[in-house]
């Protein structure tokens, strides 16, 4: 018997999202994942604005993952407008965004630490662990970016801040303890998955799709052609009220759908064979933690930062010129893509979220699964709702 | 007490029930709470969290003592105003976290004809929806507020510090804030003694110090509407229980 | 009710102690030891002539505000507090800085975990800070001529500057008065409550009457003593000493006290002497009690 599902509010993730499943004899056929938080317009309010604030605007769409938004925003204005940067900044960008991946993905697991825990005890003490390093990452984001949430410290043309060697010395000084208490948690974290898909009875391939994967880069980001990009409208995509709900684009990569996150950033960039399935997401997502870190202390330690690190030019450009900043997110490939005119006002501004580039592979990895278990594959993708409806 | 109404003070087993649920925002004020790190987790175990999206397995609203509502709503949205009826009905009493929430914030500046739904286009937050106002009773100012205001204002809403949560109750009733308010209400006034209080809060750094005239400076394009400014001021109201003029 | 007696002026206070730092400024001495054995990781307050603040680490770099100049120390809090991270901070400044800083501390609005982060609080004693361009002006006013001013001190109920050419004057409280920043006039804290220690500089350089407020600064003192027995020397301060700084305490809040009488009549919003709130807290987040008739037509 064919029926269709639908489902809104999916908990244990961020925003306010919507599940659309047809479903036969508990299998479901088809599906759909969206959003459905109110479109803030970030794209269009930023339009007439001096382009130095989109950094500090754009970082206001996210407050999970906020200075990959600043850093994205900040490099597509720079390229743009032709401003160079600093090779430090970058690296301390780089930090940044790897500090803010590490805050995030911890904060995914203690979402999903719901799931994982039977036991009200066991949970907290697992909390209580990971928060340990959530702080040493916060820790970074406000000595370097400013603030921890919203960091103001990334600016077109560099960052604000230098990063003094006593300050650095201090920060390095912690990453060994950080480390040791990261792989704790995280061994902790795969028995417990490891029960919770033994409890459900998941297999081993649990959400598996066929699609292609998108990433820039491991760490950092590198410069992608925005040209590449189509979007789909929930209007030509859904039936019904969601065509009038949903609030999410569906944008495709080369005309086709494609899966961003840790799982294409390993693939693309580590060599590694997927096994289908979303276990490996929280897996792949906790190793790229420990990476991260490692990452962390190789730029700190063979670099200065005490100097200046912000070129100041006023950013111009011609208006038709299109700059586009990426940033690998700790969900996939964040990018900007703006135009500035003479006076550096902005004139253009898209924003392509990966969540919004996952919504296409939730839905692939819902197909052939129980209907019963499609929360699970939702929350393995750690959707970021807010992103995605900008 | 507003929210204990019909518990005993000395009731042992009384555990405050909280919500957490979020209109059109980042969830950045949400994500704050957890940024007090391993207070966070002590926080989890006094009080029972009985909703939020994030950590609670629930889809309906429960009925809550205290709902921590951030972001501002959007009138366009059906959900949001099934929501905000909803949370009327099942909150004794709502604490508006963060700008968007409090006075606006970023969502101000919004202005619609985005894609896929450009009639997306008007943001008010919860201090101004008449609906729920009776039970805004508190409103934290910041984009996002410290982890470490959160954390004093948690444990000022469980004693039931009147001193400390006096403030933030007046701060709901104000719809409008950014840091022109620094200029009109301090400045202008003659009240600035140029300490930079007003510079180390703005969390976007709109607010600078000029050490040649020694007061704040004001760049309005980096202003989200926040609060903090003001808020911070020494100036702006009654500061804290140290110092008495009587 | 305000009454003009030490308690209001000069706030409640354990002791005070006239300390004697032998050819070095008591303050300076102080901070320079706190920092050198460890007692604190950071220093928090103005250059030297009061124009810009600093943060100082370390024991040789240690400079502190010898004018009745002193703005912006709290500009720095939050790269003290978030990006250095220093947990055993010392603050210097006029009694304006710590309403400020003793706010965020109560509240945490602005500034993260600023609560566990200070060590120790000394202000010294203000009487209405200048700019550069007021003290210039001030002094061409008083003397008839340009001269800058390199420190400022109490004397037998007095306040006097040194100038910059040596020369030493007597500044008459009513032109002082017209002089200052503008909040200066309307401020009822020129003491510093709110503080550990407050500093009252004297005629010699080296030395300063300490008004010791809480127990913080009293150990503090004691453990600065501990460490360096023979740089400070310490004489309590005899009841003159006092008086005569509370009848220049008394003199200034007089004027003060004149000018928010007349804002009141004016209708302007009145600085927060017991629970009077600014215009907007006061119509706006505090319209509990408008009025609201209704209009008939």
């Amino acid at each position: 018997m064919k029926k269709i599902i639908k489902l809104e509010g999916i908990p244990l993730t961020e925003g306010h999202s919507g599940l659309f499943l047809e479903v036969e004899e508990g299998i479901i056929k088809r599906g759909f994942y969206y959003a459905l938080v109110p479109v803030r317009g970030f794209e269009t309010l930023l339009l007439g604005k001096d382009s130095r604030v989109a950094p500090t605007i754009t970082t206001r769409i996210c407050g999970l993952c906020q200075v990959t938004h600043a850093i994205a925003s900040a490099r597509a204005i720079e390229s743009a407008a032709g401003i160079e940067v600093p090779p430090e900044a970058e690296k301390l960008r780089e930090v940044l965004g790897l500090a803010v991946r590490i805050y995030n993905n911890l904060l995914h697991q203690i979402i999903v630490s719901e799931d994982l825990f039977p036991e009200k005890r066991e949970q907290l003490a697992f909390i209580r662990e990971v928060q340990g390093v959530r702080k040493f990452a916060g820790t970074v984001l406000e000595t370097v970016g400013g603030e921890i949430i919203h960091s103001p410290n990334v600016k077109v043309g560099g960052i604000s801040e230098p990063l003094e060697e006593p300050v650095k010395e201090k920060l390095l000084l912690e990453i060994d303890r950080v480390l040791e208490k990261l792989k704790n948690s995280f061994s902790v974290f795969r028995e417990s998955l490891e029960a919770l898909w033994k409890r459900e009875g998941l297999s081993e391939d649990f959400g598996s799709h066929s699609l292609g994967y998108f990433a820039t880069d491991l760490y950092y980001g590198k410069p992608v052609s925005f040209d590449k990009f189509t979007f789909l409208l929930p209007q030509e995509l859904l039936e019904g009220e969601l065509k009038r709900r949903v609030t999410n684009l569906f944008p495709l990569f080369d005309g086709k759908p494609v899966e961003t996150g840790p799982r294409a950033r390993a693939v693309l960039f580590k060599g590694y064979t997927p096994r289908g399935g979303v276990k490996e997401l929280h897996l792949l997502r906790g190793e790229e933690n420990i990476e991260a870190l490692l990452r962390i202390r190789e730029i700190l330690e063979n670099g200065k930062f005490d100097g200046e690190l912000w070129n100041r030019k006023t950013p111009s450009s011609d208006g038709e010129t299109l700059g586009v900043g990426v940033h690998e997110a700790p969900r996939g490939t964040n990018v900007h893509a703006v135009k500035v005119d003479k006076t550096g006002k902005i004139v253009y501004y898209k924003i392509v979220v990966p969540t919004e580039l996952n919504f296409f592979a939730v839905g692939e990895a819902l197909r052939g699964i129980s209907a019963t278990k499609a929360e699970y594959v939702v929350r393995a993708y750690d959707p970021c709702i807010v992103c995605a409806a900008h | 007490m507003f929210y204990r109404d019909k518990l005993s003070f000395e009731d042992e087993e009384f555990k405050l029930k909280v919500g957490f649920l979020h209109f059109s925002s980042c969830s950045g004020c949400q994500v704050a709470f957890f940024d007090m790190f391993e207070e966070a987790v002590e926080i989890l175990d006094t009080v029972e969290l009985v909703y939020s999206n994030m950590l609670t397995k629930r889809r309906d609203l429960p009925r809550m003592d205290v709902a921590f509502v951030e972001g501002a709503l959007c009138i366009e949205d059906p959900h949001h105003l099934h929501l905000v009826k909803e949370l009327q009905k099942k909150a004794k009493l709502i604490v508006a976290v963060g700008g968007c929430a409090s006075f606006g914030g970023v969502r101000r500046l919004s202005c619609g004809n985005q894609l896929p739904q450009p009639q997306h286009q008007s943001f008010v937050p919860i201090t101004e929806v008449d609906l729920v106002k009776p039970k805004v009773k508190y409103a934290i100012p910041g984009c996002p507020p410290n982890p470490s205001l959160l954390y004093s204002f948690l444990l000022a809403l469980l004693e039931i510090n009147e001193d400390f949560l006096l403030p933030f109750e007046l701060m709901t009733f104000s719809t409008r804030a950014s840091g022109m308010d620094i200029f009109v209400e301090v400045v202008n006034k003659g009240f600035c003694v140029g300490c930079g209080t007003c510079s180390t809060a703005c969390p976007t750094r709109a607010i600078t110090y000029n050490y040649e005239c020694s007061r704040p400076a004001f760049n309005p394009g980096l202003c989200v509407y926040c609060g903090s400014c003001l808020a911070a001021c020494p100036q702006s109201f009654k500061p804290y229980p140290q110092p008495t003029y009587t | 009710m305000v009454a003009l007696n030490s308690r209001f002026l000069l706030g409640k206070y354990r002791e005070a102690f006239v300390v004697d730092g032998k050819g070095e400024n008591p303050i300076k001495a102080i901070f320079t030891l706190m920092l050198k054995f460890g007692l604190i990781d950071g220093l928090l307050t103005v250059s030297k002539d009061g124009n810009s603040p600093r943060l100082i680490f370390k024991a040789e770099d240690v400079e502190i505000p010898v004018r009745n100049s002193c703005f912006g120390v709290n500009a720095l809090l939050k790269k003290a507090v978030q990006k250095y991270r220093l947990s055993r901070l010392a603050v210097f400044g006029p009694a304006c800085t710590f309403d400020g800083l003793n706010k965020t501390q109560y509240f945490g609005i602005g500034c993260n975990w600023t609560k566990t982060a200070v060590a120790l609080k000394i202000s010294f004693l203000c009487p209405g800070v200048l700019t550069d361009t007021a003290f210039l002006s001030e002094v061409v006013d008083i003397t008839g001529k340009r001269a800058g001013v390199s420190r400022f001190y109490f004397q037998k109920g007095k306040l006097h500057y040194q100038l910059k050419t040596g020369e030493e004057i007597t500044v008459p409280p009513s032109f002082h008065h017209r002089y200052v920043n503008s909040a200066c006039r309307y401020c009822l804290n020129l003491s510093g409550k709110g503080t550990d220690l407050t500093a009252v500089y004297l005629k010699e350089r080296d030395k300063v009457l300490l008004i010791v407020r809480s127990e913080r600064g009293l150990s503090t003192l004691a453990q600065v003593q501990r460490s360096s027995p023979s740089t400070l020397y310490f004489r309590k301060a005899d009841r003159k000493e006092v008086e005569s700084l509370i009848s220049f305490l008394k003199e200034k809040v007089i004027l003060n006290i004149t000018d928010i009488i007349e804002r009141v009549e004016l209708g302007f919003p009145v600085p927060k002497w017991n629970d009077n709130k600014l215009r907007k807290f006061y119509r706006l987040w505090n319209s509990i009690d408008v009025n609201s008739e209704e209009e008939v037509f």
